[in-house]
């Protein structure tokens, strides 16, 4: 070849390989942080990104996880060892509201009827309508889904539970108007005695809630009562604490603030709480602040329904992002679980109190992984407290937490 | 002796013709991996990477990052506030980083809407997991809106919930004076 020929020969050799090295970059960024994890790209249960474990007077236990636009449910009749093969509940694509903050919920009356309610954006707003899916044979099949009251602008975040005598409860985040410049929302609940088919008219329990926040509804353990609901009200000076109510059918539900934290933020503090109940009225609340008095993740017991709550007491290391908390508890013994984030890894911690939240024994870390994952969920399974989690390494566990097989 | 393969010999045209697609690929991929993309070429899907590029970018030069979503009403009624701040001050870097799971159009749409004609954005596309958030701020928790201020020194401040005008002002004037 002659001199310039050479020269060219290099000068494209040269430019591959620059080419080559810019492309190998753009592929590591674009791994981000998920590295080895690669996306889970089905459609069915196995790739749920979003999952809700449930668990009926009858010891049948429930999990519906959202993936690819689809919800899917899948049942166990041993206490969740073997679960059936999975049914699609709902599909809306792209329109399905779903995250670890908005994962479908479930509620089964133990009488063969199933209610799955989640989420479908109308509009780039973020605006949504709340839509129930009804089974009435057991889960085996599920009617179309339909929304509930479309006559609001936006409802999301739905959370449900069983009430007297099999009662459905069902509260969400209502708002009004969609272009609404104050951003505070309605906190609504109805309800149904005929498994879902009708709800009562709504009940507003609070015009001046947080409308990016979140709710958590705790079912009555014990004698049958109404459930109890915690959500982030917008107190003076524009502070997003909690607060607590009974739900309340023939009344007006009084608004219990479970602390003054005082977290004055005009925005969105996303991140939601957990609220238990045990028999005789003993609550157990635990949420995230910011605020003036404390930051971090928190927890505070109710001796009276909720009307009163403890001086809040920190849980996990707020060194390391301790939040999203899980909560579950039956007579005297209350579980808690949160993640916290080391800089590099998500890992799942729990603690035990054997005298109603009093005193905790030692957290113990159950999971680490540095995969994208979910947020813990707390149930009772046969008497047992349970862990349901969901990480891209870890797939779907669910695991006792006490007895045979506990880790 | 080893017989050399026979090889057709590529003519100069060829060869320079390889050169300028060769040349026309490195200057594509440049431009896409490039940190912190010019404004006006739309929304950008954000990685856990792509905050310590874009710092890097900037080093010695101080820019302003906001956190918003569109799911935060807040956020959005504020952003008119900011595009009018960017048009004011020349010496206001932006860097609008959004934070629901929303796609980049989505996000597009918003900004136009709210009065950016051309800004340095960046969108999510997904959950606001641990992993990015703390690609942006150790202490970020989620919460938005979030301003973060990076100096010239690199020392951040930090306020949460709608920027005062006069303190972004205030803060510009002080950056400009440590030239």
């Amino acid at each position: 070849m002659d001199a310039i020929g050479t020269l060219l020969a290099r000068l494209f050799r040269a430019m591959v390989g620059v080419a080559l090295t810019l492309a190998s970059q753009a592929q590591a960024q674009a791994q981000g942080h998920a590295g080895a994890h690669a996306p889970c790209v089905g459609t069915d249960f196995s790739c749920a990104a979003s999952i809700t474990t449930q668990v009926d007077d009858r010891g049948v236990v429930w999990r519906v996880g959202a993936t690819g636009g689809r919800i899917w449910l899948i049942r166990s009749a041993d206490g969740g060892r073997h679960f059936s093969a999975p049914v699609l509940v709902a599909q809306h694509d792209a329109a399905l509201d779903t995250g670890s903050d908005t994962r479908p919920q479930l509620l089964s009356d133990g009488a063969g009827r199933v209610l799955v309610a989640y989420g479908v954006f109308r509009d780039r707003r973020y605006n949504a309508q709340l839509m129930l899916a009804r089974s009435t044979d057991d889960g085996r099949s599920f009617m179309p889904p339909r929304p509930v009251w479309p006559e609001s602008a936006s409802q999301r975040f739905p959370v449900l539970a069983l009430g007297p005598g099999g009662v459905v409860v069902l509260a969400w985040i209502d708002k009004p108007s969609a272009e609404a410049a104050v951003p505070q929302a309605t906190v609504s609940w109805a309800w149904s005695d005929d498994g879902g088919r009708q709800f009562s008219r709504p009940r507003v329990l609070s015009d001046q809630a947080c409308e990016c926040c979140r709710l958590a509804l705790a079912q009555a353990d014990g004698p049958p009562s109404w459930p109890w609901l915690m959500f982030r009200q917008v107190y003076a000076g524009d502070e997003r604490d909690h607060a607590v109510t009974a739900l309340e059918p023939n009344g007006a539900s009084t608004l219990h603030r479970v602390s003054e934290d005082r977290w004055a933020l005009k925005g969105c503090p996303h991140h939601g709480p957990a609220l238990a109940s045990s028999a005789g009225g003993v609550l157990h609340a635990a949420w995230f602040t910011q605020g003036q008095a404390r930051q971090g993740l928190f927890h505070a017991r109710s001796v009276d329904g909720g009307q009163t709550f403890s001086q809040p007491v920190a849980v996990g290391d707020p060194e390391r992002q301790a939040g999203r908390p899980a909560l579950v508890a039956q007579g005297g013994q209350v579980w808690m679980a949160w993640k916290e984030f080391d800089g590099r890894d998500v890992s799942v911690w729990v603690q035990h109190s054997v005298d109603g939240g009093r005193r905790w024994g030692a957290p113990r870390a159950l999971f680490r992984t540095r995969s994208p994952a979910g947020h813990p969920q707390l149930l009772m399974i046969e008497g047992r407290p349970w862990l349901s989690w969901m990480s891209r390494e870890h797939g779907h566990p669910l695991l006792p937490l006490s007895g045979r097989n506990a880790p | 002796m080893t017989a050399r393969p026979a090889c057709p010999r590529m003519t100069h045209r060829r060869q320079v013709l390889r050169v300028l697609m060769a040349a026309a690929l490195t200057g594509a991929l440049t431009v896409a991996c490039r940190p912190g993309m010019a404004a006006g070429s739309g929304t950008r899907v954000f990685d856990a990477g792509a905050f310590a590029r874009f710092r890097k970018s900037r080093a010695g030069r101080p820019f302003v990052v906001q956190l918003w979503g569109l799911s935060c009403p807040v956020c959005r009624s504020d952003l008119p506030v900011w595009a009018a701040q960017q048009r004011a001050r020349a010496d206001l870097d932006l860097v609008l980083i959004q934070t629901d799971a929303a796609p980049p159009e989505a996000v597009d749409e918003v900004l136009m809407a709210r009065g950016f004609q051309s800004v340095t954005s960046w969108t999510f596309a997904q959950e606001a997991d641990e992993h990015l958030r703390a690609s942006i701020d150790a202490r970020w928790h989620g919460e938005t809106p979030l301003t973060l201020m990076v100096g010239r020194d690199g020392r951040i401040t930090r306020h949460a919930g709608p920027l005062p005008p006069a303190r972004l002002l205030a803060w510009l004037d002080e950056q400009g004076q440590r030239r």
